[in-house]
């Protein structure tokens, strides 16, 4: 099953969206910031044939929009708020897994003491509805406007996320008595720009003395019984529909034809 | 030996103070009664994991007809003295410093068009 993740950051990108489907053969496809008309580009991605199911009509969470390669009646969502939506997917003869989708608050109006904080309480009600649905195996994926090294994302009370497959397939920690479970975090891997370019999903270059210029605030986290079912081969921080470019000459977003932050994909096996 | 003194003070009538959670239990309680139960309306308390002398407050809204679809639509975070608290709402957080503030930001949320509109929503999809 491919997923592909975009913030798209309020621009009309419907012709873009869909040639980066038709070319990653995406299944599940996650927008964040759309303002998209969901039919017009419902249009645009079944221009060729008619594979793609519109958004669940249940869900209330405006900051996140899902489109589907099957019926939304297989991925209902379960619990939500304006901004995160957690979804039950049970396709037939499959294994039922949570997908996670969240758009979290922004470092333009939240301190990175903030953004920590309301990481411990967001992952309260993710784990409340792992607890409820029975499913364990949960892949949570979005805008997170934390990199992955940052507070919120670290801590043990926080999203417990750590960079290594070994460690998160290990019992959870314990801390001062309490018992949290890890996420793993691949995105950790795609830093830099050794391998591939660029070095990020989101480029702010910032006039502070302190600037990490490249950010990954883009992630793919994975609860560790699903680490398995994870093409790691497939993760890639997207730069080109095919036809466009999204990064100019020096490998940064053009922010200004597309989105400020760029589109991440990967499998996930069944 | 001395006799003990009561150095306490006089307390008179003691004035009970409703929590917070006291609170958000009777306005849920009226939404379920205003839907007729379609929708039921919780308040789930959580320990903070950030401070152990802290309580998250979750008002989330059920839908039982939908497999128990919820909607989380405010938490209030506060302490075992209830005020100042703080009340979590789409990602801000606002500071409360007693109940009649409580109790108007409270009116503010139940009233706005956006929640005003998770209600109708979920409603007519119950009720379909």
């Amino acid at each position: 099953m491919n997923f592909l993740f975009w913030n798209i950051n309020g621009k009309d990108l419907s012709d873009n969206i869909a040639l980066l489907c038709e070319k990653y053969s995406t299944d599940v496809l996650i927008l964040a910031e759309s303002s998209v008309n969901d039919n017009n580009l419902l249009l645009k991605l079944n221009i060729n044939e008619s594979s793609y199911y519109p958004p669940n009509p249940l869900s209330n969470c405006t900051k996140i929009k899902i489109f589907t390669k099957f019926h939304f009646d297989f991925i209902p969502p379960v619990s939500e708020s304006v901004r995160f939506t957690i979804r039950k997917i049970s396709l037939p003869a499959q294994e039922e897994f949570l997908l996670t989708s969240i758009h979290y608050i922004d470092k333009s109006n939240h301190s990175n003491e903030s953004q920590s904080e309301m990481a411990s309480i967001l992952i309260k009600q993710i784990e409340a509805t792992e607890i409820e649905s029975g499913l364990s195996k949960n892949i949570v994926v979005g805008d997170f406007n934390m990199n992955p090294f940052e507070k919120g994302m670290i801590k043990a009370n926080g999203f417990n996320a750590t960079m290594s497959e070994d460690i998160a397939l290990g019992s959870g920690r314990v801390v001062q008595g309490s018992h949290y479970r890890y996420f793993y975090n691949p995105m950790w891997s795609l830093y830099g720009d050794l391998m591939t370019k660029p070095a990020g999903t989101y480029f702010y270059p910032s006039s502070e003395l302190v600037s990490y210029q490249w950010n990954i605030f883009d992630q793919v986290l994975l609860r560790p019984e699903i680490i398995s079912n994870f093409d790691k081969t497939s993760l890639e921080i997207i730069t080109t529909d095919g036809v466009n470019n999204f990064v100019r000459n020096n490998n940064r977003p053009n922010s200004g034809l597309f989105s400020d932050h760029l589109p991440i994909k990967f499998t996930i096996n069944f | 030996m001395a006799e003990a003194n009561d150095l306490w003070p006089e307390f008179g009538q003691i004035e009970k103070i409703r929590s917070p959670k006291t609170i958000m239990i009777e306005q849920a309680n009226f939404l379920n009664e205003k839907t007729k139960n379609v929708l039921s309306a919780k308040v789930e308390t959580s320990s903070s994991s950030t401070s152990s002398q802290e309580l998250i407050q979750f008002f989330k809204i059920y839908v039982p007809a939908l497999n128990n679809y919820n909607f989380s639509l405010f938490y209030v975070r506060h302490k075992v003295i209830f005020y100042p608290l703080v009340i979590g709402l789409d990602g801000v957080q606002f500071p409360i410093d007693d109940e009649p503030q409580f109790v108007e930001k409270l009116i503010e949320i139940f009233n706005s068009t956006t929640t005003l509109k998770i209600i109708r929503t979920l409603y007519s999809q119950a009720v379909e």
